[in-house]
């Protein structure tokens, strides 16, 4: 009973900060100044990760399909299915699993350090929202940049993805950018984007949600870090299905 | 009653089968600086914090300025805390601001000119001898010095009632002499009403106009530094002169 309890009041307590996100945003109160630090500082800690992170992911796909596709005589294809395969599904959720493990850890371990030390009370003591002023500015930057940095990680895997085609399959460079051409549409690079700004969202919701639950000192921080990175992996995961879902269904 | 600023009545406050708090009333008076002192465990932060709504009392009432605030939401809390201060226990300043920036926050948020804030940050830490640490970060100061700046952020906004948790706590003696007589010293410049825990008892006689002591989630003396020195009540007694034995029992 007492987990179950726990259970609804962690979704309870998530929801309201998602609430607060919301409203701060559409209302135009973004404490600016720990927005921008935060914006930097997540495209600063993440963009060579990042890099690598799609790079890789599009030359393994062109190395997976790249044999199997020439042995049925469909290399035309090799470039196309793999900007599919890494716009819908695997730039946003690979950068997004890197980022709640780089950012989203640190943004819990941050806050959870400053709920220890007091500074969180000292915060509400004058007279400001913890969730506004820590969570709001944090998840805000992620909704941003996590499109920008699936955009990025795509491109990097398209390209790495080419020259694994040029160099290992032999294969033309104009078929593989051709077949690109020819399957990628406008709505999957869209899907990628939103699929960004969501996971971004969860990211920064999660990981706050965590810092500001932290109690019991260092080790406290070290639990809840943990936490906030599995409970956003699982709910990217989740997100990501319904998102794919909802992508056939409308289009 | 017309010179007090805050009332707790019949405060109760358990965390769990542990009742810490077991029924206390007291009064903090306009211009006084009151201590709260209490062996370890006592339950003085836990007081401060539900007199100052960070916590809400399990039974009793609380009055800010003749106001009942017992059952005030974060958001009207929000309305009163700008009268209040708080000093917490080793500071909890923002570690990744500098010293100006973690004196200058409260009145930034209370949307202060640049200019302005810039002056009277200035002013304080000259009063409080920290001129020339503008730029560094809290983990570069001494603990000594990083009091002094979460005391600079407390008094900067001018509260009516300001709490200082253990100012002193683990502080050499003469360190914790210096920061008895800055806040004698800040008590007459700002005007303001201060409550201090701490379980210095040598600090306490140096600066306190009304001393509270707190045992047992009780209250076992209320009265000024001299009757305090001059009374016979047993916990009193144990207290002051630091003895093992006595009616205050504390595991060890």
């Amino acid at each position: 009973m007492i987990i179950l309890d726990n259970m609804i009041s962690a979704i309870g307590r998530t929801t309201r900060i998602f609430l607060k996100v919301m409203w701060d945003f559409f209302t135009l109160r973004w404490e600016y100044k720990e927005f921008w630090r935060n914006l930097i500082r997540v495209g600063v800690e993440s963009w060579l990760v990042v890099l690598i992170t799609g790079t890789f992911a599009g030359m393994v796909l062109v190395v997976q399909t790249g044999h199997e596709f020439q042995k049925v005589g469909a290399s035309g294809y090799i470039g196309g299915v793999v900007a599919l395969a890494l716009a819908r599904e695997l730039a946003p959720v690979l950068t997004a699993m890197v980022i709640a493990g780089r950012i989203g850890s640190a943004f819990t371990a941050e806050i959870g350090s400053m709920k220890i030390t007091e500074q969180v009370d000292a915060l509400r003591v004058m007279a400001v929202d913890p969730e506004s002023y820590l969570a709001v500015p944090r998840t805000l930057a992620l909704m941003f940049m996590l499109p920008i940095l699936t955009f990025y990680s795509f491109t990097a895997g398209l390209i790495g993805g080419a020259f694994v085609a040029v160099k290992s399959l032999g294969l033309e460079l104009v078929t593989y950018t051709e077949s690109i051409k020819r399957l990628l549409m406008q709505k999957d690079i869209i899907l990628s984007l939103v699929k960004g700004a969501v996971f971004g969202i969860l990211i920064g919701v999660v990981s706050s949600y965590n810092g500001l639950e932290t109690e019991g000192g260092a080790m406290g921080v070290g639990k809840r870090t943990t936490v906030s990175v599995v409970a956003a992996i699982i709910s990217i995961l989740v997100a990501n299905y319904l998102l794919t879902l909802f992508s056939l269904v409308f289009y | 009653m017309e010179n007090v600023i805050l009332r707790g009545e019949d405060i109760h406050k358990s965390f769990g089968q542990k009742e810490v708090l077991k029924g206390i009333t007291i009064d903090i008076r306009k211009s006084e600086l009151l201590v709260i002192m209490g062996p370890s465990g006592c339950g003085k932060s836990v007081l401060i914090k539900n007199l100052i709504g960070l916590m809400k009392p399990d039974r009793g009432r609380i009055f800010f300025e003749n106001e009942e605030v017992t059952n005030y939401t974060e958001k009207e809390w929000f309305k009163v805390r700008p009268k209040l201060g708080m000093l917490f226990q080793g500071g909890a300043l923002f570690d990744y601001m500098t010293v100006f920036e973690n004196v200058a926050f409260p009145l930034e948020r209370r949307g202060e000119r640049f200019n302005a804030i810039k002056e009277k940050v200035h002013w304080i830490l000259k009063k409080l001898g920290l001129e020339g640490t503008e730029n560094l970060m809290p983990n570069e100061l001494s603990g000594g010095m990083r009091r002094r700046v979460a005391l600079a952020r407390t008094l900067v906004a001018n509260p009516l009632l300001t709490f200082l948790d253990e100012p002193t706590t683990g502080l050499d003696p003469v360190t914790t002499a210096n920061i008895d007589k800055l806040i004698l010293f800040l008590k007459k410049e700002f005007d303001t009403t201060f409550a201090v825990i701490t379980h210095d008892v040598k600090s306490a006689f140096r600066i306190a106009d009304r001393i509270v002591l707190l045992f047992g989630g009780n209250i076992v003396f209320d009265g000024t530094v001299d009757e305090m020195k001059r009374s016979d009540n047993p916990y009193v007694r144990q207290f002051v002169e630091g003895k093992a034995e006595g009616p205050m029992k504390i595991e060890v």
